[in-house]
């Protein structure tokens, strides 16, 4: 395994920079809204809009920037990262075109989404209608990943070639697996949005086949989860074990895990759809097993990070079958990655009971669209992926530009800070979901205000500790955000080399069956069909075209544009 | 590959499969049930109560922008309801409160569950998929009724439909006129029965006096009419959401609305 520093060409430095700053950047509009919606639920703020931004518009603006741009461009910049450290420079124009790509994108989005002409959420369900830009952006910034990506190709290809009998790095494994699954999840987005959603929005065809869209979302939707949380599974196994001091457990059971969610992560879309109609059940039962299947890979890596880190503690004198715990370096601010990867495990614990709870068939009638759903996801996206990606953001700043850490002392609290508050969230959103509160609804106007006559008394209490949460939350980002502009602000001091902390495998066997990817990707093509071809087929036959253009401001269907 | 992996493996792999054979378990022992696909209905476009027999009912629920029609349901506690479900426009939610009915409603497809209300008291039916600016405002209400009180009228003993909304307060409209009300999306917010929906009813509205949302009093006159229609958000009537939006229409059929509003009676 290679471990020696390497100097990044500054042409990419600067890339990377921009894709993992810009995101920050925005993000402190996505958490500033996601306060903001805690508040307005709570009826503290009694109101359509608050300074200039209507909820629904900053809700929408919050799912799109924290779960779309900043995940697809933090993932691609990290990909780039570790595809230059571990197997060697990708084509340098591809990264150009990649990345313009998805700034074009991210800004057109971004223009539509402020502009107040986008406020569909960010499932865009048709048929409500955004500003076609808002589908085009959203275009750019998944196209530009895919060269990304695709440049990668030939670099691993080539390096497999030169390394005969080496098995690639796990941190490889990790990204080219994020990415497989990032293509398999972006290709029935981009069919929704090109044969679908454009055609209709621009006024060329008068309607369209909505639970076609529905089905093809989650299509994507689903694999979307998994392409947000490995690259955080990645750091996990591929870092976390080194930066608790120790060895991966196994290295086999991570070439395993990154393999099954090549294949399992997409054959089971249609459980956000249970309560949909016009789909079988026969289907919904598949999908809702394939669920399960997808929980196997990680309760190992529960189970794997966790017998990681009592190894490393053992090397620290830990002892005991709980007492070594306390061994390990929770609030060493050099050693900051730590906190920050171990409290999104902790928060995934929770993420991931739920999601099982989630994936059941009979408990969807009491969870579906409750606010159950957000308390759900605030601890997988707003978990693992928000930490492992804010800390690595961190780390990739220092090295990149040489500069020094700043408020070291203050950084390190901010990702226990960040489980304080979700972890708050989570159960007021959880309990408050159970008694009915539906989710992404603007209840301060209604059913938390007691002026309306669609009070719901129950639901106050709830919506209160998810907004005391909230500003909790709010509070970590801050701190975070005020880290990164100190951390920028500082002179280079620094030599401007990256090193990833890549730990060693404690029981290193060969990797056997999961050497290569092409069985893998094989197996994937197989559960695809097996999962979607009937019910697509079902739903290609154009019974249900028949849905006009709506505008979220209207009950009465858009009128179509007459072009002279 | 060592022992405790394996086990871990093991582990999941079994407690993966324990919780499918409980699902199954859920569905054919416990007869908790899902949406499938429904055949034997084609999508509708009015709400609808039809009693089959005692206690026994089918409501064809729709779901618009931002209202459930039928918007109030009253039936005697015990009751076994079909609900079918679909929407007129976008996609909306369909949850009963204190229940396990978790239904979408998909344009241009019907949704189904069944339920039986064993408790009387009043059960909220909210809206949980995002609908557009009033999606706040969506809920319908299903009062379930303690045996002893008096129904007798409400409920026709016969397999009749119900249309709903109610069909009074409609002759002073006359065909035109509720076209046009219908077309702008009026009557997606505004009832012509003095039912409270998103926006105030339009029944004997004019002439009313309606306190607005500074206090102040107004009476509902042409000039007001003019005004809501054109520049909703200028004056709001005390309790109720700024959520209407100035449809695109000509100045023609303006006048002719305000005609048809000072006629509601």
């Amino acid at each position: 395994m290679q471990n020696k520093p390497v100097e990044v060409p500054s042409y990419l430095r600067l890339i990377i920079l921009v894709e993992i700053l810009l995101p920050v950047l925005l993000l402190v509009l996505g958490v500033y809204h996601g306060m903001l919606q805690t508040l307005y639920r709570a009826g503290i703020i009694k109101s359509s809009s608050f300074l200039g931004l209507d909820y629904y518009q900053g809700l929408t603006l919050h799912g799109v920037v924290n779960a779309i741009v900043f995940t697809t461009l933090f993932a691609v910049a990290f990909g780039r990262a570790l595809v230059l450290y571990s197997l060697g420079e990708p084509s340098k124009s591809a990264a150009w075109i990649s990345f313009i790509l998805m700034m074009v994108g991210t800004v057109v989005a971004a223009i539509a989404m402020l502009a107040g002409k986008a406020t569909v959420l960010y499932t865009f369900y048709p048929p409500l209608q955004a500003h076609p830009a808002f589908y085009i952006g959203a275009t750019l910034l998944v196209v530009g990943s895919w060269v990304a990506f695709f440049s990668w190709v030939p670099v691993y290809l080539k390096w497999r070639r030169e390394h005969p009998g080496v098995k690639t790095p796990l941190a490889i494994v990790g990204v080219f697996s994020t990415f497989i699954v990032w293509f398999t999840a972006t290709v029935p987005l981009a069919v929704e949005i090109l044969f679908l959603i454009l055609p209709w929005s621009f006024g060329w065809v008068d309607g369209i086949n909505v639970t076609l869209s529905r089905i093809l979302f989650w299509f994507f939707g689903h694999p979307l989860v998994y392409f947000w949380l490995l690259p955080a599974y990645t750091m996990y196994y591929a870092m976390l074990p080194k930066l608790a001091g120790g060895k991966l457990y196994s290295d086999r059971a991570g070439r395993f895990i990154f393999m099954v969610f090549i294949f399992l992560s997409a054959p089971l879309g249609l459980h956000h759809q249970y309560s949909d109609p016009s789909i079988s059940a026969v289907w919904k039962w598949i999908h809702g097993i394939f669920t399960l299947g997808v929980a196997v890979p990680s309760f190992i890596t529960a189970f794997t990070i966790a017998a990681s880190l009592e190894y490393a503690a053992h090397l620290k004198g830990g002892k005991g079958l709980f007492a070594w715990w306390f061994k390990l370096p929770y609030f060493d601010s050099k050693n900051y990655l730590f906190g920050y990867f171990f409290c999104g495990l902790l928060l995934f614990l929770v993420g991931g009971v739920t999601g099982i709870i989630n994936s059941s068939l009979s408990m969807n009638g009491v969870v579906h669209n409750t606010s159950w759903v957000p308390g759900h996801f605030h601890t997988t996206l707003g978990g693992p992926t928000y930490l492992a990606f804010t800390g690595m953001t961190l780390f990739l700043v220092t090295s990149l530009t040489g500069k020094k850490l700043a408020f070291p002392r203050l950084n390190v609290l901010v990702p226990y800070f960040w489980l304080f508050g979700t972890s708050v969230f989570c159960w007021a959103m959880s309990t408050g979901g159970l008694s009915g509160q539906p989710r992404r609804t603007n209840m301060g106007l209604t059913y938390t205000n007691p002026e309306s006559p669609l009070y719901q008394a129950d639901w106050v209490w709830t919506a209160h500790m998810s907004a005391v949460a909230g500003v909790i939350m709010f509070i970590s980002f801050a701190m975070y955000f005020l880290v990164v502009i100190a951390t920028l602000m500082k002179r280079s001091t620094e030599p401007k080399m990256l090193e990833f902390p890549i730990a060693e495998p404690l029981h290193d066997e060969p990797a056997g069956a999961f050497t290569n990817f092409t069985p893998w990707l094989v197996t994937s093509v197989v559960f695809l069909v097996i999962a979607y071809a009937p019910p697509l087929m079902t739903f290609s036959d154009g019974t249900f075209e028949n849905s006009k253009r709506f505008s979220p401001d209207s009950p009465v269907p858009a009128p179509v544009e007459k072009k002279p | 590959m060592d022992r405790s992996e394996k086990m871990a493996i093991w582990f999941a792999v079994l407690l993966m499969l324990s919780f499918a054979g409980a699902l199954v378990y859920a569905f054919f022992g416990l007869n908790i049930r899902f949406p499938g696909c429904v055949t034997d209905r084609t999508p509708f476009t009015k709400g609808k109560v039809i009693q089959r027999g005692v206690g026994e009912y089918e409501v064809q629920y729709v779901a618009k922008m931002w209202a459930f029609e039928p918007a109030e349901l009253e039936i005697p506690v015990g009751s076994k309801v079909d609900i079918y479900l679909s929407s007129i426009d976008v996609n909306h939610g369909f949850q009963i409160k204190f229940t396990n009915v978790n239904l979408m409603a998909v344009p241009g497809a019907v949704n189904y569950a069944q339920i039986t209300f064993d408790k009387p008291g009043d059960y909220p039916l909210v809206c949980h998929e995002y609908c557009g600016a009033g999606h706040q405002n969506m809920m319908g209400m299903i009062r379930v009724k303690p045996r002893e009180s008096s129904l007798s009228g409400a409920v026709p003993e016969s397999d009749v439909g119900i249309e709903q909304p109610k069909a009074e307060g409609l002759p002073t409209v006359n065909e035109a006129g509720m076209a046009l009300l219908n077309a702008k999306g009026c009557t997606a917010c505004h009832s012509l029965d003095g039912t409270r929906m998103v926006g105030p009813s339009l029944k004997g509205v004019f002439g009313r006096e309606e306190e607005l949302e500074d206090g102040s009093k107004v009476v509902v006159d042409e000039a007001y009419i003019l005004e809501s229609i054109k520049n909703p958000m200028a004056k709001i009537v005390k309790g109720y959401p700024k959520v209407m939006v100035p449809m695109p229409m000509t100045e023609q059929e303006i006048k002719q609305l305000v005609e048809i509003v000072k006629g509601i009676r």
